[in-house]
């Protein structure tokens, strides 16, 4: 067995932080992606209820479905408004949450060296040089990919806000048009002040 | 490998800056020539086809409707709403891939470094597992400095691919996220539109196409100013409370370890001045007499054994020791001295006295002290340290032999070391930490050989290149690295 993984070894809750939260960033990914999943497929879900006509249930869902589903829930009440973007810190709790495992092992690592209590700090120090070169990569990454997913999700339903939008858009633009042409036709003989 | 690796990066980044220019530009030839041929169907479907295929199948229907004789405003919406749906981006999966690949190569000097210099400290500490102290501490000090300046780079390297993925990544949300892609393909569908039918009416479409057009508010430059200045403010603040650190990382290391009550145990005669030298560990006068040789005379435990005259003793000098030997009973045995004796005595005067005392008073080692000063800040310590040395017939085998003549010393029968170069110590110190086993703490004694000629200071000098655990010229601080000097007859 080489000396840097003897020394490794050694540092067995280090080692325990640096596996355990690598598989919690891939869990944290996973968990994203899911959800991405599942926030695209029910926001698909709304769109085609409400294209049948039945936007009252569509509505009533997307109330119940949470602020991730707001948006929608605004495009479906047949507002004329551009879908709110998507938050520039939506996804900052995300990477807080997943930074914290570099700064933990970057606290315990150096509370470890700058004890004095006259042990041996060298599995601390590989340790700690070694977690944060995994750490900090797969935090990054999984940051990006949390963030990408998110923007994703947001995308689809923005799409999915557009397509109300659009019949929303027509039926105004239908009734702006019927408007006009009645006026056309029956220009008013009095004043409507009047009595 | 660091160098190359950064290199690598910022070349991939480099590219990847021209990749989004070129991409960018030729979105736009392509929606231009796509417009420019509106009136020419033969040229409109050449247009067409150089677009990418899902651009080419909304702006086909478009275009099909147009060349019919119904309203286009309906095609012109459901291409909208379609446009909105189609991502303009690599699918999910290419682009994690991709995430994947620039962060690797972001972070790929910082890791090839901490790998580096993790694999230095399993090294160092395999080798050093039976080292003295002292000697360990040179060892780790000498070892480690080069992995760490490495991942001092690497990590530099690491930072200035990060920042430059930072520009990449504004570069391309500037030209290339699929909001700003959708919004220039739905002006070019409204454009080709109006073009391909002049004069028609598009309510629907164009009222749709200007409720998604991209927000032009100021309200996210602003945010994205004030986190830009609150990171830059943080990134200040950080720099600013680390100055003491890295101001102190540029200067050689001083430690204040030595014990409270050896710090200087020993007054000096008047007529002496001692060696000053950046070795020696602390010493404890009450266990061991004390031998003085000054400018004036010698003197064992104060009392007199010799006036000098020159710095030479008389000839002949033969003392009794009959006095000194009463005083030298409370000591115990073997007998050990402390030699304090001044910076310009002669080595002859020197070697004569010890001789003397080893053969008479049957002493087993000398400790010569010498006088460390240390700079702690504004403040300097003056601090004793001694160093073992031993006349006669070595109890254990010595782990070499230095060669020292009034020109340079020489280890064994290696070329000499010259003392007119002024880093001839830290040759010295470099060349013995080479030597196998010499840091082992069960090492033997270094055995010296001195050439005529040689003075007291030289060899003092000698002695401390080799002991000193500082790795400058001035002085540390730390204790020597514990090594025994022995002298043959």
């Amino acid at each position: 067995m080489s000396p840097l993984l003897q020394l490794l070894l050694a540092a067995k809750l280090s080692l325990l932080l640096i596996a355990g939260w690598t598989f919690g960033a891939l869990l944290a990914v996973l968990l994203a992606a899911r959800r991405s999943q599942s926030l695209q497929a029910q926001s698909s879900r709304l769109l085609l209820l409400a294209l049948e006509g039945k936007a009252d249930q569509a509505r009533i869902q997307a109330r119940n479905g949470g602020r991730a589903l707001a948006p929608l829930l605004e495009a479906l009440g047949g507002e004329l408004a551009v879908p709110s973007p998507r938050p520039l810190l939506q996804d900052l709790g995300w990477i807080v949450l997943l930074s914290l495992g570099p700064i933990g092992l970057l606290i315990r690592g150096l509370s470890q060296l700058l004890a004095r209590d006259g042990g041996d700090k060298t599995p601390s120090a590989t340790a700690l040089l070694v977690g944060l070169s995994i750490l900090l990569p797969v935090t990054t990454l999984a940051s990006v990919a949390i963030v990408q997913l998110s923007r994703k999700t947001a995308r689809a339903m923005r799409g999915h806000c557009i397509s109300l939008l659009a019949k929303s858009v027509k039926i105004a633009v239908e009734a702006e048009t019927a408007e006009a042409l009645r006026r056309g036709a029956n220009p008013p003989t009095r004043d409507p002040r009047g009595a | 490998m660091t160098a190359v690796l950064v290199l690598l990066g910022l070349a991939l980044e480099a590219l990847l800056v021209a990749a989004i220019f070129a991409a960018a530009r030729n979105e736009r030839l392509r929606l231009a020539s796509l417009l420019k041929a509106a009136p020419d169907p033969g040229a409109l479907k050449e247009a067409l086809a150089a677009l990418p295929e899902a651009e080419q199948q909304i702006a086909g229907r478009l275009v099909e409707a147009a060349q019919g004789k119904g309203s286009i405003d309906e095609v012109l919406v459901q291409a909208v709403v379609v446009s909105t749906t189609e991502t303009f981006a690599p699918r999910l999966p290419l682009r994690i891939l991709s995430a994947a690949g620039l962060v690797s190569m972001a972070f790929a000097p910082m890791i090839y470094g901490a790998l580096q210099a993790a694999g230095g400290i399993a090294e160092t500490a395999e080798l050093t597992r039976r080292a003295h102290k002292a000697a360990a501490y040179v060892e780790w000090q000498t070892r480690l400095e080069g992995p760490f300046s490495a991942l001092r780079d690497a990590c530099r390297g690491t930072g200035l691919l990060l920042v430059g993925l930072a520009l990449l990544s504004a570069l391309a949300w500037w030209l290339r996220r699929p909001e700003v892609r959708e919004a220039r393909f739905v002006r070019a569908l409204l454009l080709l539109a109006s073009r391909l039918r002049p004069g028609q009416q598009l309510p629907v479409g164009a009222r749709l196409a200007e409720l998604i057009a991209p927000d032009r508010g100021l309200g996210r430059p602003i945010v994205a100013s004030v986190l830009w200045v609150a990171s830059c403010t943080l990134g200040w603040m950080f720099l600013q409370q680390t100055a003491e650190v890295r101001a102190a990382n540029g200067h050689q290391p001083t430690f204040d370890v030595w014990p409270g009550e050896q710090r200087r145990p020993i007054t000096p005669g008047p007529d002496l001045t001692l060696p000053k030298a950046p070795a020696g560990a602390p010493l404890d006068e009450r266990s061991r007499p004390t031998l003085e040789i000054g400018k004036e005379s010698v003197r064992l435990q104060q009392v007199p054994l010799a006036e000098l005259s020159s710095g030479a003793l008389p000839d002949p000098w033969e003392p009794e020791f009959e006095g000194q030997r009463a005083l030298l009973n409370q000591y115990s045995r073997p007998l050990e001295v402390n030699l304090l004796a001044d910076e310009n005595a002669t080595w002859a005067t020197v070697k004569t006295v010890l001789s003397r005392l080893v053969t008479t008073l049957e002493v087993q080692r000398y400790y010569l002290v010498v006088d460390r000063r240390v700079r702690f800040g504004t403040k300097e310590a003056h601090l004793q340290g001694a160093l073992p040395l031993q006349l006669g017939h070595p109890d254990r085998a010595p782990a070499l032999r230095l060669v020292v003549s009034p020109q340079g010393v020489a280890i064994g029968n290696e070329p000499s070391i010259n003392f007119g170069r002024p880093e001839w110590p830290l040759t010295l110190r470099e060349r013995l930490r080479r030597e196998p086993g010499l840091i082992e703490e069960d090492r033997g004694p270094l055995e010296l050989e001195i050439l005529p000629g040689s003075s007291y200071r030289t060899i003092v000098s000698v002695l401390t290149a080799a002991d000193s655990a500082c790795l400058g010229q001035s002085d540390c601080g730390l204790p020597g690295q514990g090594f025994s000097f022995v002298i043959r007859p």
